[in-house]
């Protein structure tokens, strides 16, 4: 560590979840923070979920409730609608520049929680998303089903308008896929698809909601109950892989699979194809490592110093990493990470001060 | 289904863009970009091309000399061109190594002539030289294996050609300028003006096997032949079995007692495509154009379903556009499904009564057994007076 007074301010780069959490965490441990956010609102993206899983839980009313306290955070210095353009010096001396370099903060450890992004689902080309209307993402699905969105609840065809109640739900788009280089599990898709599918399915019983799926991997607490309730529900879920969805005159859409239970290849004509995308680092990620000097794994999210003993510490001294940023989670493991990297920043700081002293 | 607003085909035909959106069609074929060099052509013919459909090959020098190209194919008398090998290749009856020698020495020949870019006519081939371009990439020291192979077997010496092309990469190179100088036709009906709806059908050798270095357009949304189809006037159809194979497969169109299952291919994507209302289908593969047309009438004889998709060649359809003689120079006689409703459509002439002309000018002869068959399978032998 350099010589001179440590610096207590850290600094937060994103506002999701995560973000949000380790600030809390941090004020509630009197350690102030700088939590830059790109966009102008605070909340990430779970600031667009309706319901998140497995308890069918508000994701809006989550964002606010953690809105609401950073807020009341006194320590918690909120820079929105702005990013961290330069970081300069070593821990725990940085000295970041926000926006056009205008705005410089003296921060003693750096807390990166950028989160990640939606897989590109028309890189999976046989899919067809982006080509036929009539194939959308599960994010937005999620749209679809929020009563404040769009369609105010009702899942209509974004072709014509008209409602959907043939509903195919394809699992792992972008995710487990050699060929994409997306190897990794993206662990919160079936998930996220399961509850989806039992929203479509308890408010409209007529319709048919079939999930293609390789595995399910409903694993947190609640997750496999939930899962059980879908099939209650009369969802279906068909195990194998989705080859191929193809659209007819009337702008229904195809669904071409294997079943590798019955060993035969299955069709099925649909009003709807959700394609339930697995996620990609931050688009920010590779210009983040390279500003702070810090690592990137081979699945491209953020790599720790140590995976088992240090799992939230990058691979410099003084950097941190929470939430998504170091591979997919679900909310609650996120807000966990939260915690876990308060804890950690506050460790380093007490021992920077300790051996340079208190300012 | 309640409030289903179901259109009908000629709305989604003329007017209905809700279901396919073209400009994100356009930007995912970009991602395979082929580089297609201008001319320098060695040009290798197919082995079945010329025996199906003999036209569709013998305009393929001539379009390269139309398009004044630098070009080349043969160095007579010891260097003819031969077989790339790839039926016994894919019938498991040639090794590996012997594939590799005979594209080896097509290479050679072809370096000798002072090319670096092969153009095949064959999609099979197509895939054989591709593949064969890959082991070498592959495998470290196989070049120098092969290297001696062909010097004990031919004398002969050889290096990787730069560019592995199908003429169907070349016509679409020259498509617009072919349109442009020498077409006076375009696929547009001539009563209505209405664009004709052409199905592409891209041989699955060019675009499944190296679809990110090999393919104009990927896998996905190949852009070949779709391209050529626009580019000159009609309108590209997607259909659900767009990308299914035409049932051709060395395992099954050679053993007889497999043979239903082409037949059963080619019947499952006419289902598919009968609801798009196709005007003609066109491809670029010999063996997917010898099915598609011959089991249309396999089809009619067994289930009594005539579908009568006109099935062209990228060169036919180019051939035919570009004011070619019909039957004389494209050769749509040898067809079994009519090109002639679809001539009919475009506005081209013809003449029925020229079809079965021999070098003469006078009608090739046609022993007695052959018309009773034609007649007994319930077909008129066009153009020629029956007895």
């Amino acid at each position: 560590m350099n010589a001179g007074t440590a610096n207590r301010k850290v600094l937060i780069l994103g506002g999701g979840v995560a973000g949000m959490q380790t600030a809390i965490a941090l004020n509630d441990l009197g350690i102030p923070s700088v939590l830059v956010e790109k966009e102008p609102e605070l909340g990430g993206r779970v600031r667009n979920y309706d319901k998140t899983f497995p308890f069918f839980h508000s994701g809006k009313e989550l964002v606010r409730e953690l809105q609401g306290r950073v807020r009341k955070a006194h320590l918690v210095e909120i820079r929105s609608g702005t990013t961290v353009t330069k970081v300069e010096g070593q821990a725990p001396h940085f000295l970041a520049s926000l926006g056009t370099g205008s705005y410089k903060v003296p921060v003693g450890a750096i807390v990166v929680a950028t989160g990640f992004e939606p897989f590109d689902a028309s890189l999976q080309e046989e899919y067809g998303y982006g080509v036929y209307k009539n194939v959308i993402t599960a994010t937005e699905l999620e749209q679809l089903l929020d009563p404040e969105g769009p369609t105010a609840g009702e899942v209509r065809r974004p072709g014509d308008g008209t409602i959907a109640r043939r509903v195919a739900i394809v699992f792992c788009v972008g995710s487990r896929n050699e060929r994409l280089g997306h190897n990794y599990c993206s662990r919160i898709c079936c998930s996220y698809s399961t509850k989806q599918a039992i929203e479509i399915k308890e408010r409209h019983p007529d319709a048919r909601v079939t999930c293609f799926y390789i595995d399910i991997r409903t694993y947190g607490r609640g997750f496999e109950e939930m899962y059980r309730r879908a099939q209650e529900t009369g969802v279906t879920y068909v195990r194998g892989r989705v080859g191929e969805c193809a659209v007819l005159p009337n702008g229904d859409i195809t669904v071409r699979a294997e079943d590798t239970f019955l060993g035969k290849p299955v069709q099925g004509v649909f009003d709807l194809v959700s394609l339930s995308h697995g996620m990609t680092p931050s688009i920010d990620a590779p210009a983040i490592a390279t500003m702070l000097s810090i690592d990137v794994a081979d699945d491209g999210f953020f790599d720790c110093r140590d995976r088992d003993l240090y799992p939230n510490d990058a691979t410099r001294e003084g950097i941190f990493l929470a939430g998504a940023a170091i591979g997919m989670k679900p909310i609650p493991d996120c807000i966990a990470d939260g915690y876990a990297v308060a804890a950690r920043v506050a460790a380093f700081l007490a021992e920077a001060q300790a051996e340079k002293g208190t300012p | 289904m309640e409030n289903r607003q179901v259109l009908s085909q000629d709305e989604y035909m003329t007017h209905n863009t809700d279901i396919y959106d073209v400009e994100a069609r356009d930007n995912i074929w970009k991602r395979y970009i082929k580089d297609i060099p201008h001319d320098r052509y060695f040009f290798l013919p197919s082995c079945i091309l010329a025996v199906g459909y003999p036209g569709s090959e013998a305009t393929i020098p001539r379009l390269f000399d139309l398009l004044d190209l630098d070009w080349n194919w043969n160095l007579k008398p010891e260097s003819m061109c031969t077989c790339c090998s790839g039926i016994a290749y894919h019938g498991d009856v040639a090794t590996i190594e012997s594939t590799l020698l005979t594209t080896a020495r097509l290479w050679s020949l072809a370096q000798e002539a002072g090319y670096d870019t092969i153009a095949v006519a064959c999609v099979t081939s197509f895939g054989v030289h591709s593949e064969c371009f890959d082991l070498y990439r592959e495998e470290p020291g196989l070049k120098h294996k092969i290297d001696r192979l062909l010097m004990e077997a031919c004398g002969r010496k050889f290096e990787l050609p730069r560019y592995i092309l199908h003429v169907s990469d070349v016509v679409y190179r020259h498509r617009l300028r072919l349109r442009d100088e020498f077409m006076p036709y375009r696929l547009v009906d001539k009563d209505s003006g209405r664009p004709l709806r052409g199905v592409d059908h891209v041989g699955c050798h060019y675009n499944k096997l190296f679809p990110l270095e090999r393919s104009l357009g990927g896998a996905e949304y190949c852009e070949v032949l779709s391209g050529l189809v626009k580019a000159w006037g009609g309108k590209e159809i997607d259909y659900p079995e767009r990308r299914h194979c035409c049932g051709m497969g060395f395992r099954q169109c050679m053993l007889t007692p497999n043979r239903g299952f082409t037949a059963a291919c080619v019947n499952k994507k006419m289902v598919s495509m009968e609801p798009f209302q196709p005007d003609f289908i066109v491809t670029n593969c010999p063996g997917c154009e010898v099915y598609l047309d011959k089991e249309q009438w396999a089809i009619r004889e067994l289930k009594g379903k005539d579908y009568s998709v006109p099935v062209l060649t990228y060169m036919e359809l180019a051939g035919l556009l570009m004011g070619w003689d019909p039957y004389e120079v494209v050769g749509i006689q040898f067809h079994t499904v009519p090109v002639e409703p679809l001539l009919d459509k475009i506005g081209i002439p013809y003449d029925e009564s020229r079809s079965w002309l021999g070098k003469d000018g006078q009608p090739l002869p046609c022993s007695d057994h052959i018309v009773e068959a034609t007649l007994a399978a319930g077909r008129t032998m066009r153009g020629i007076p029956l007895p």
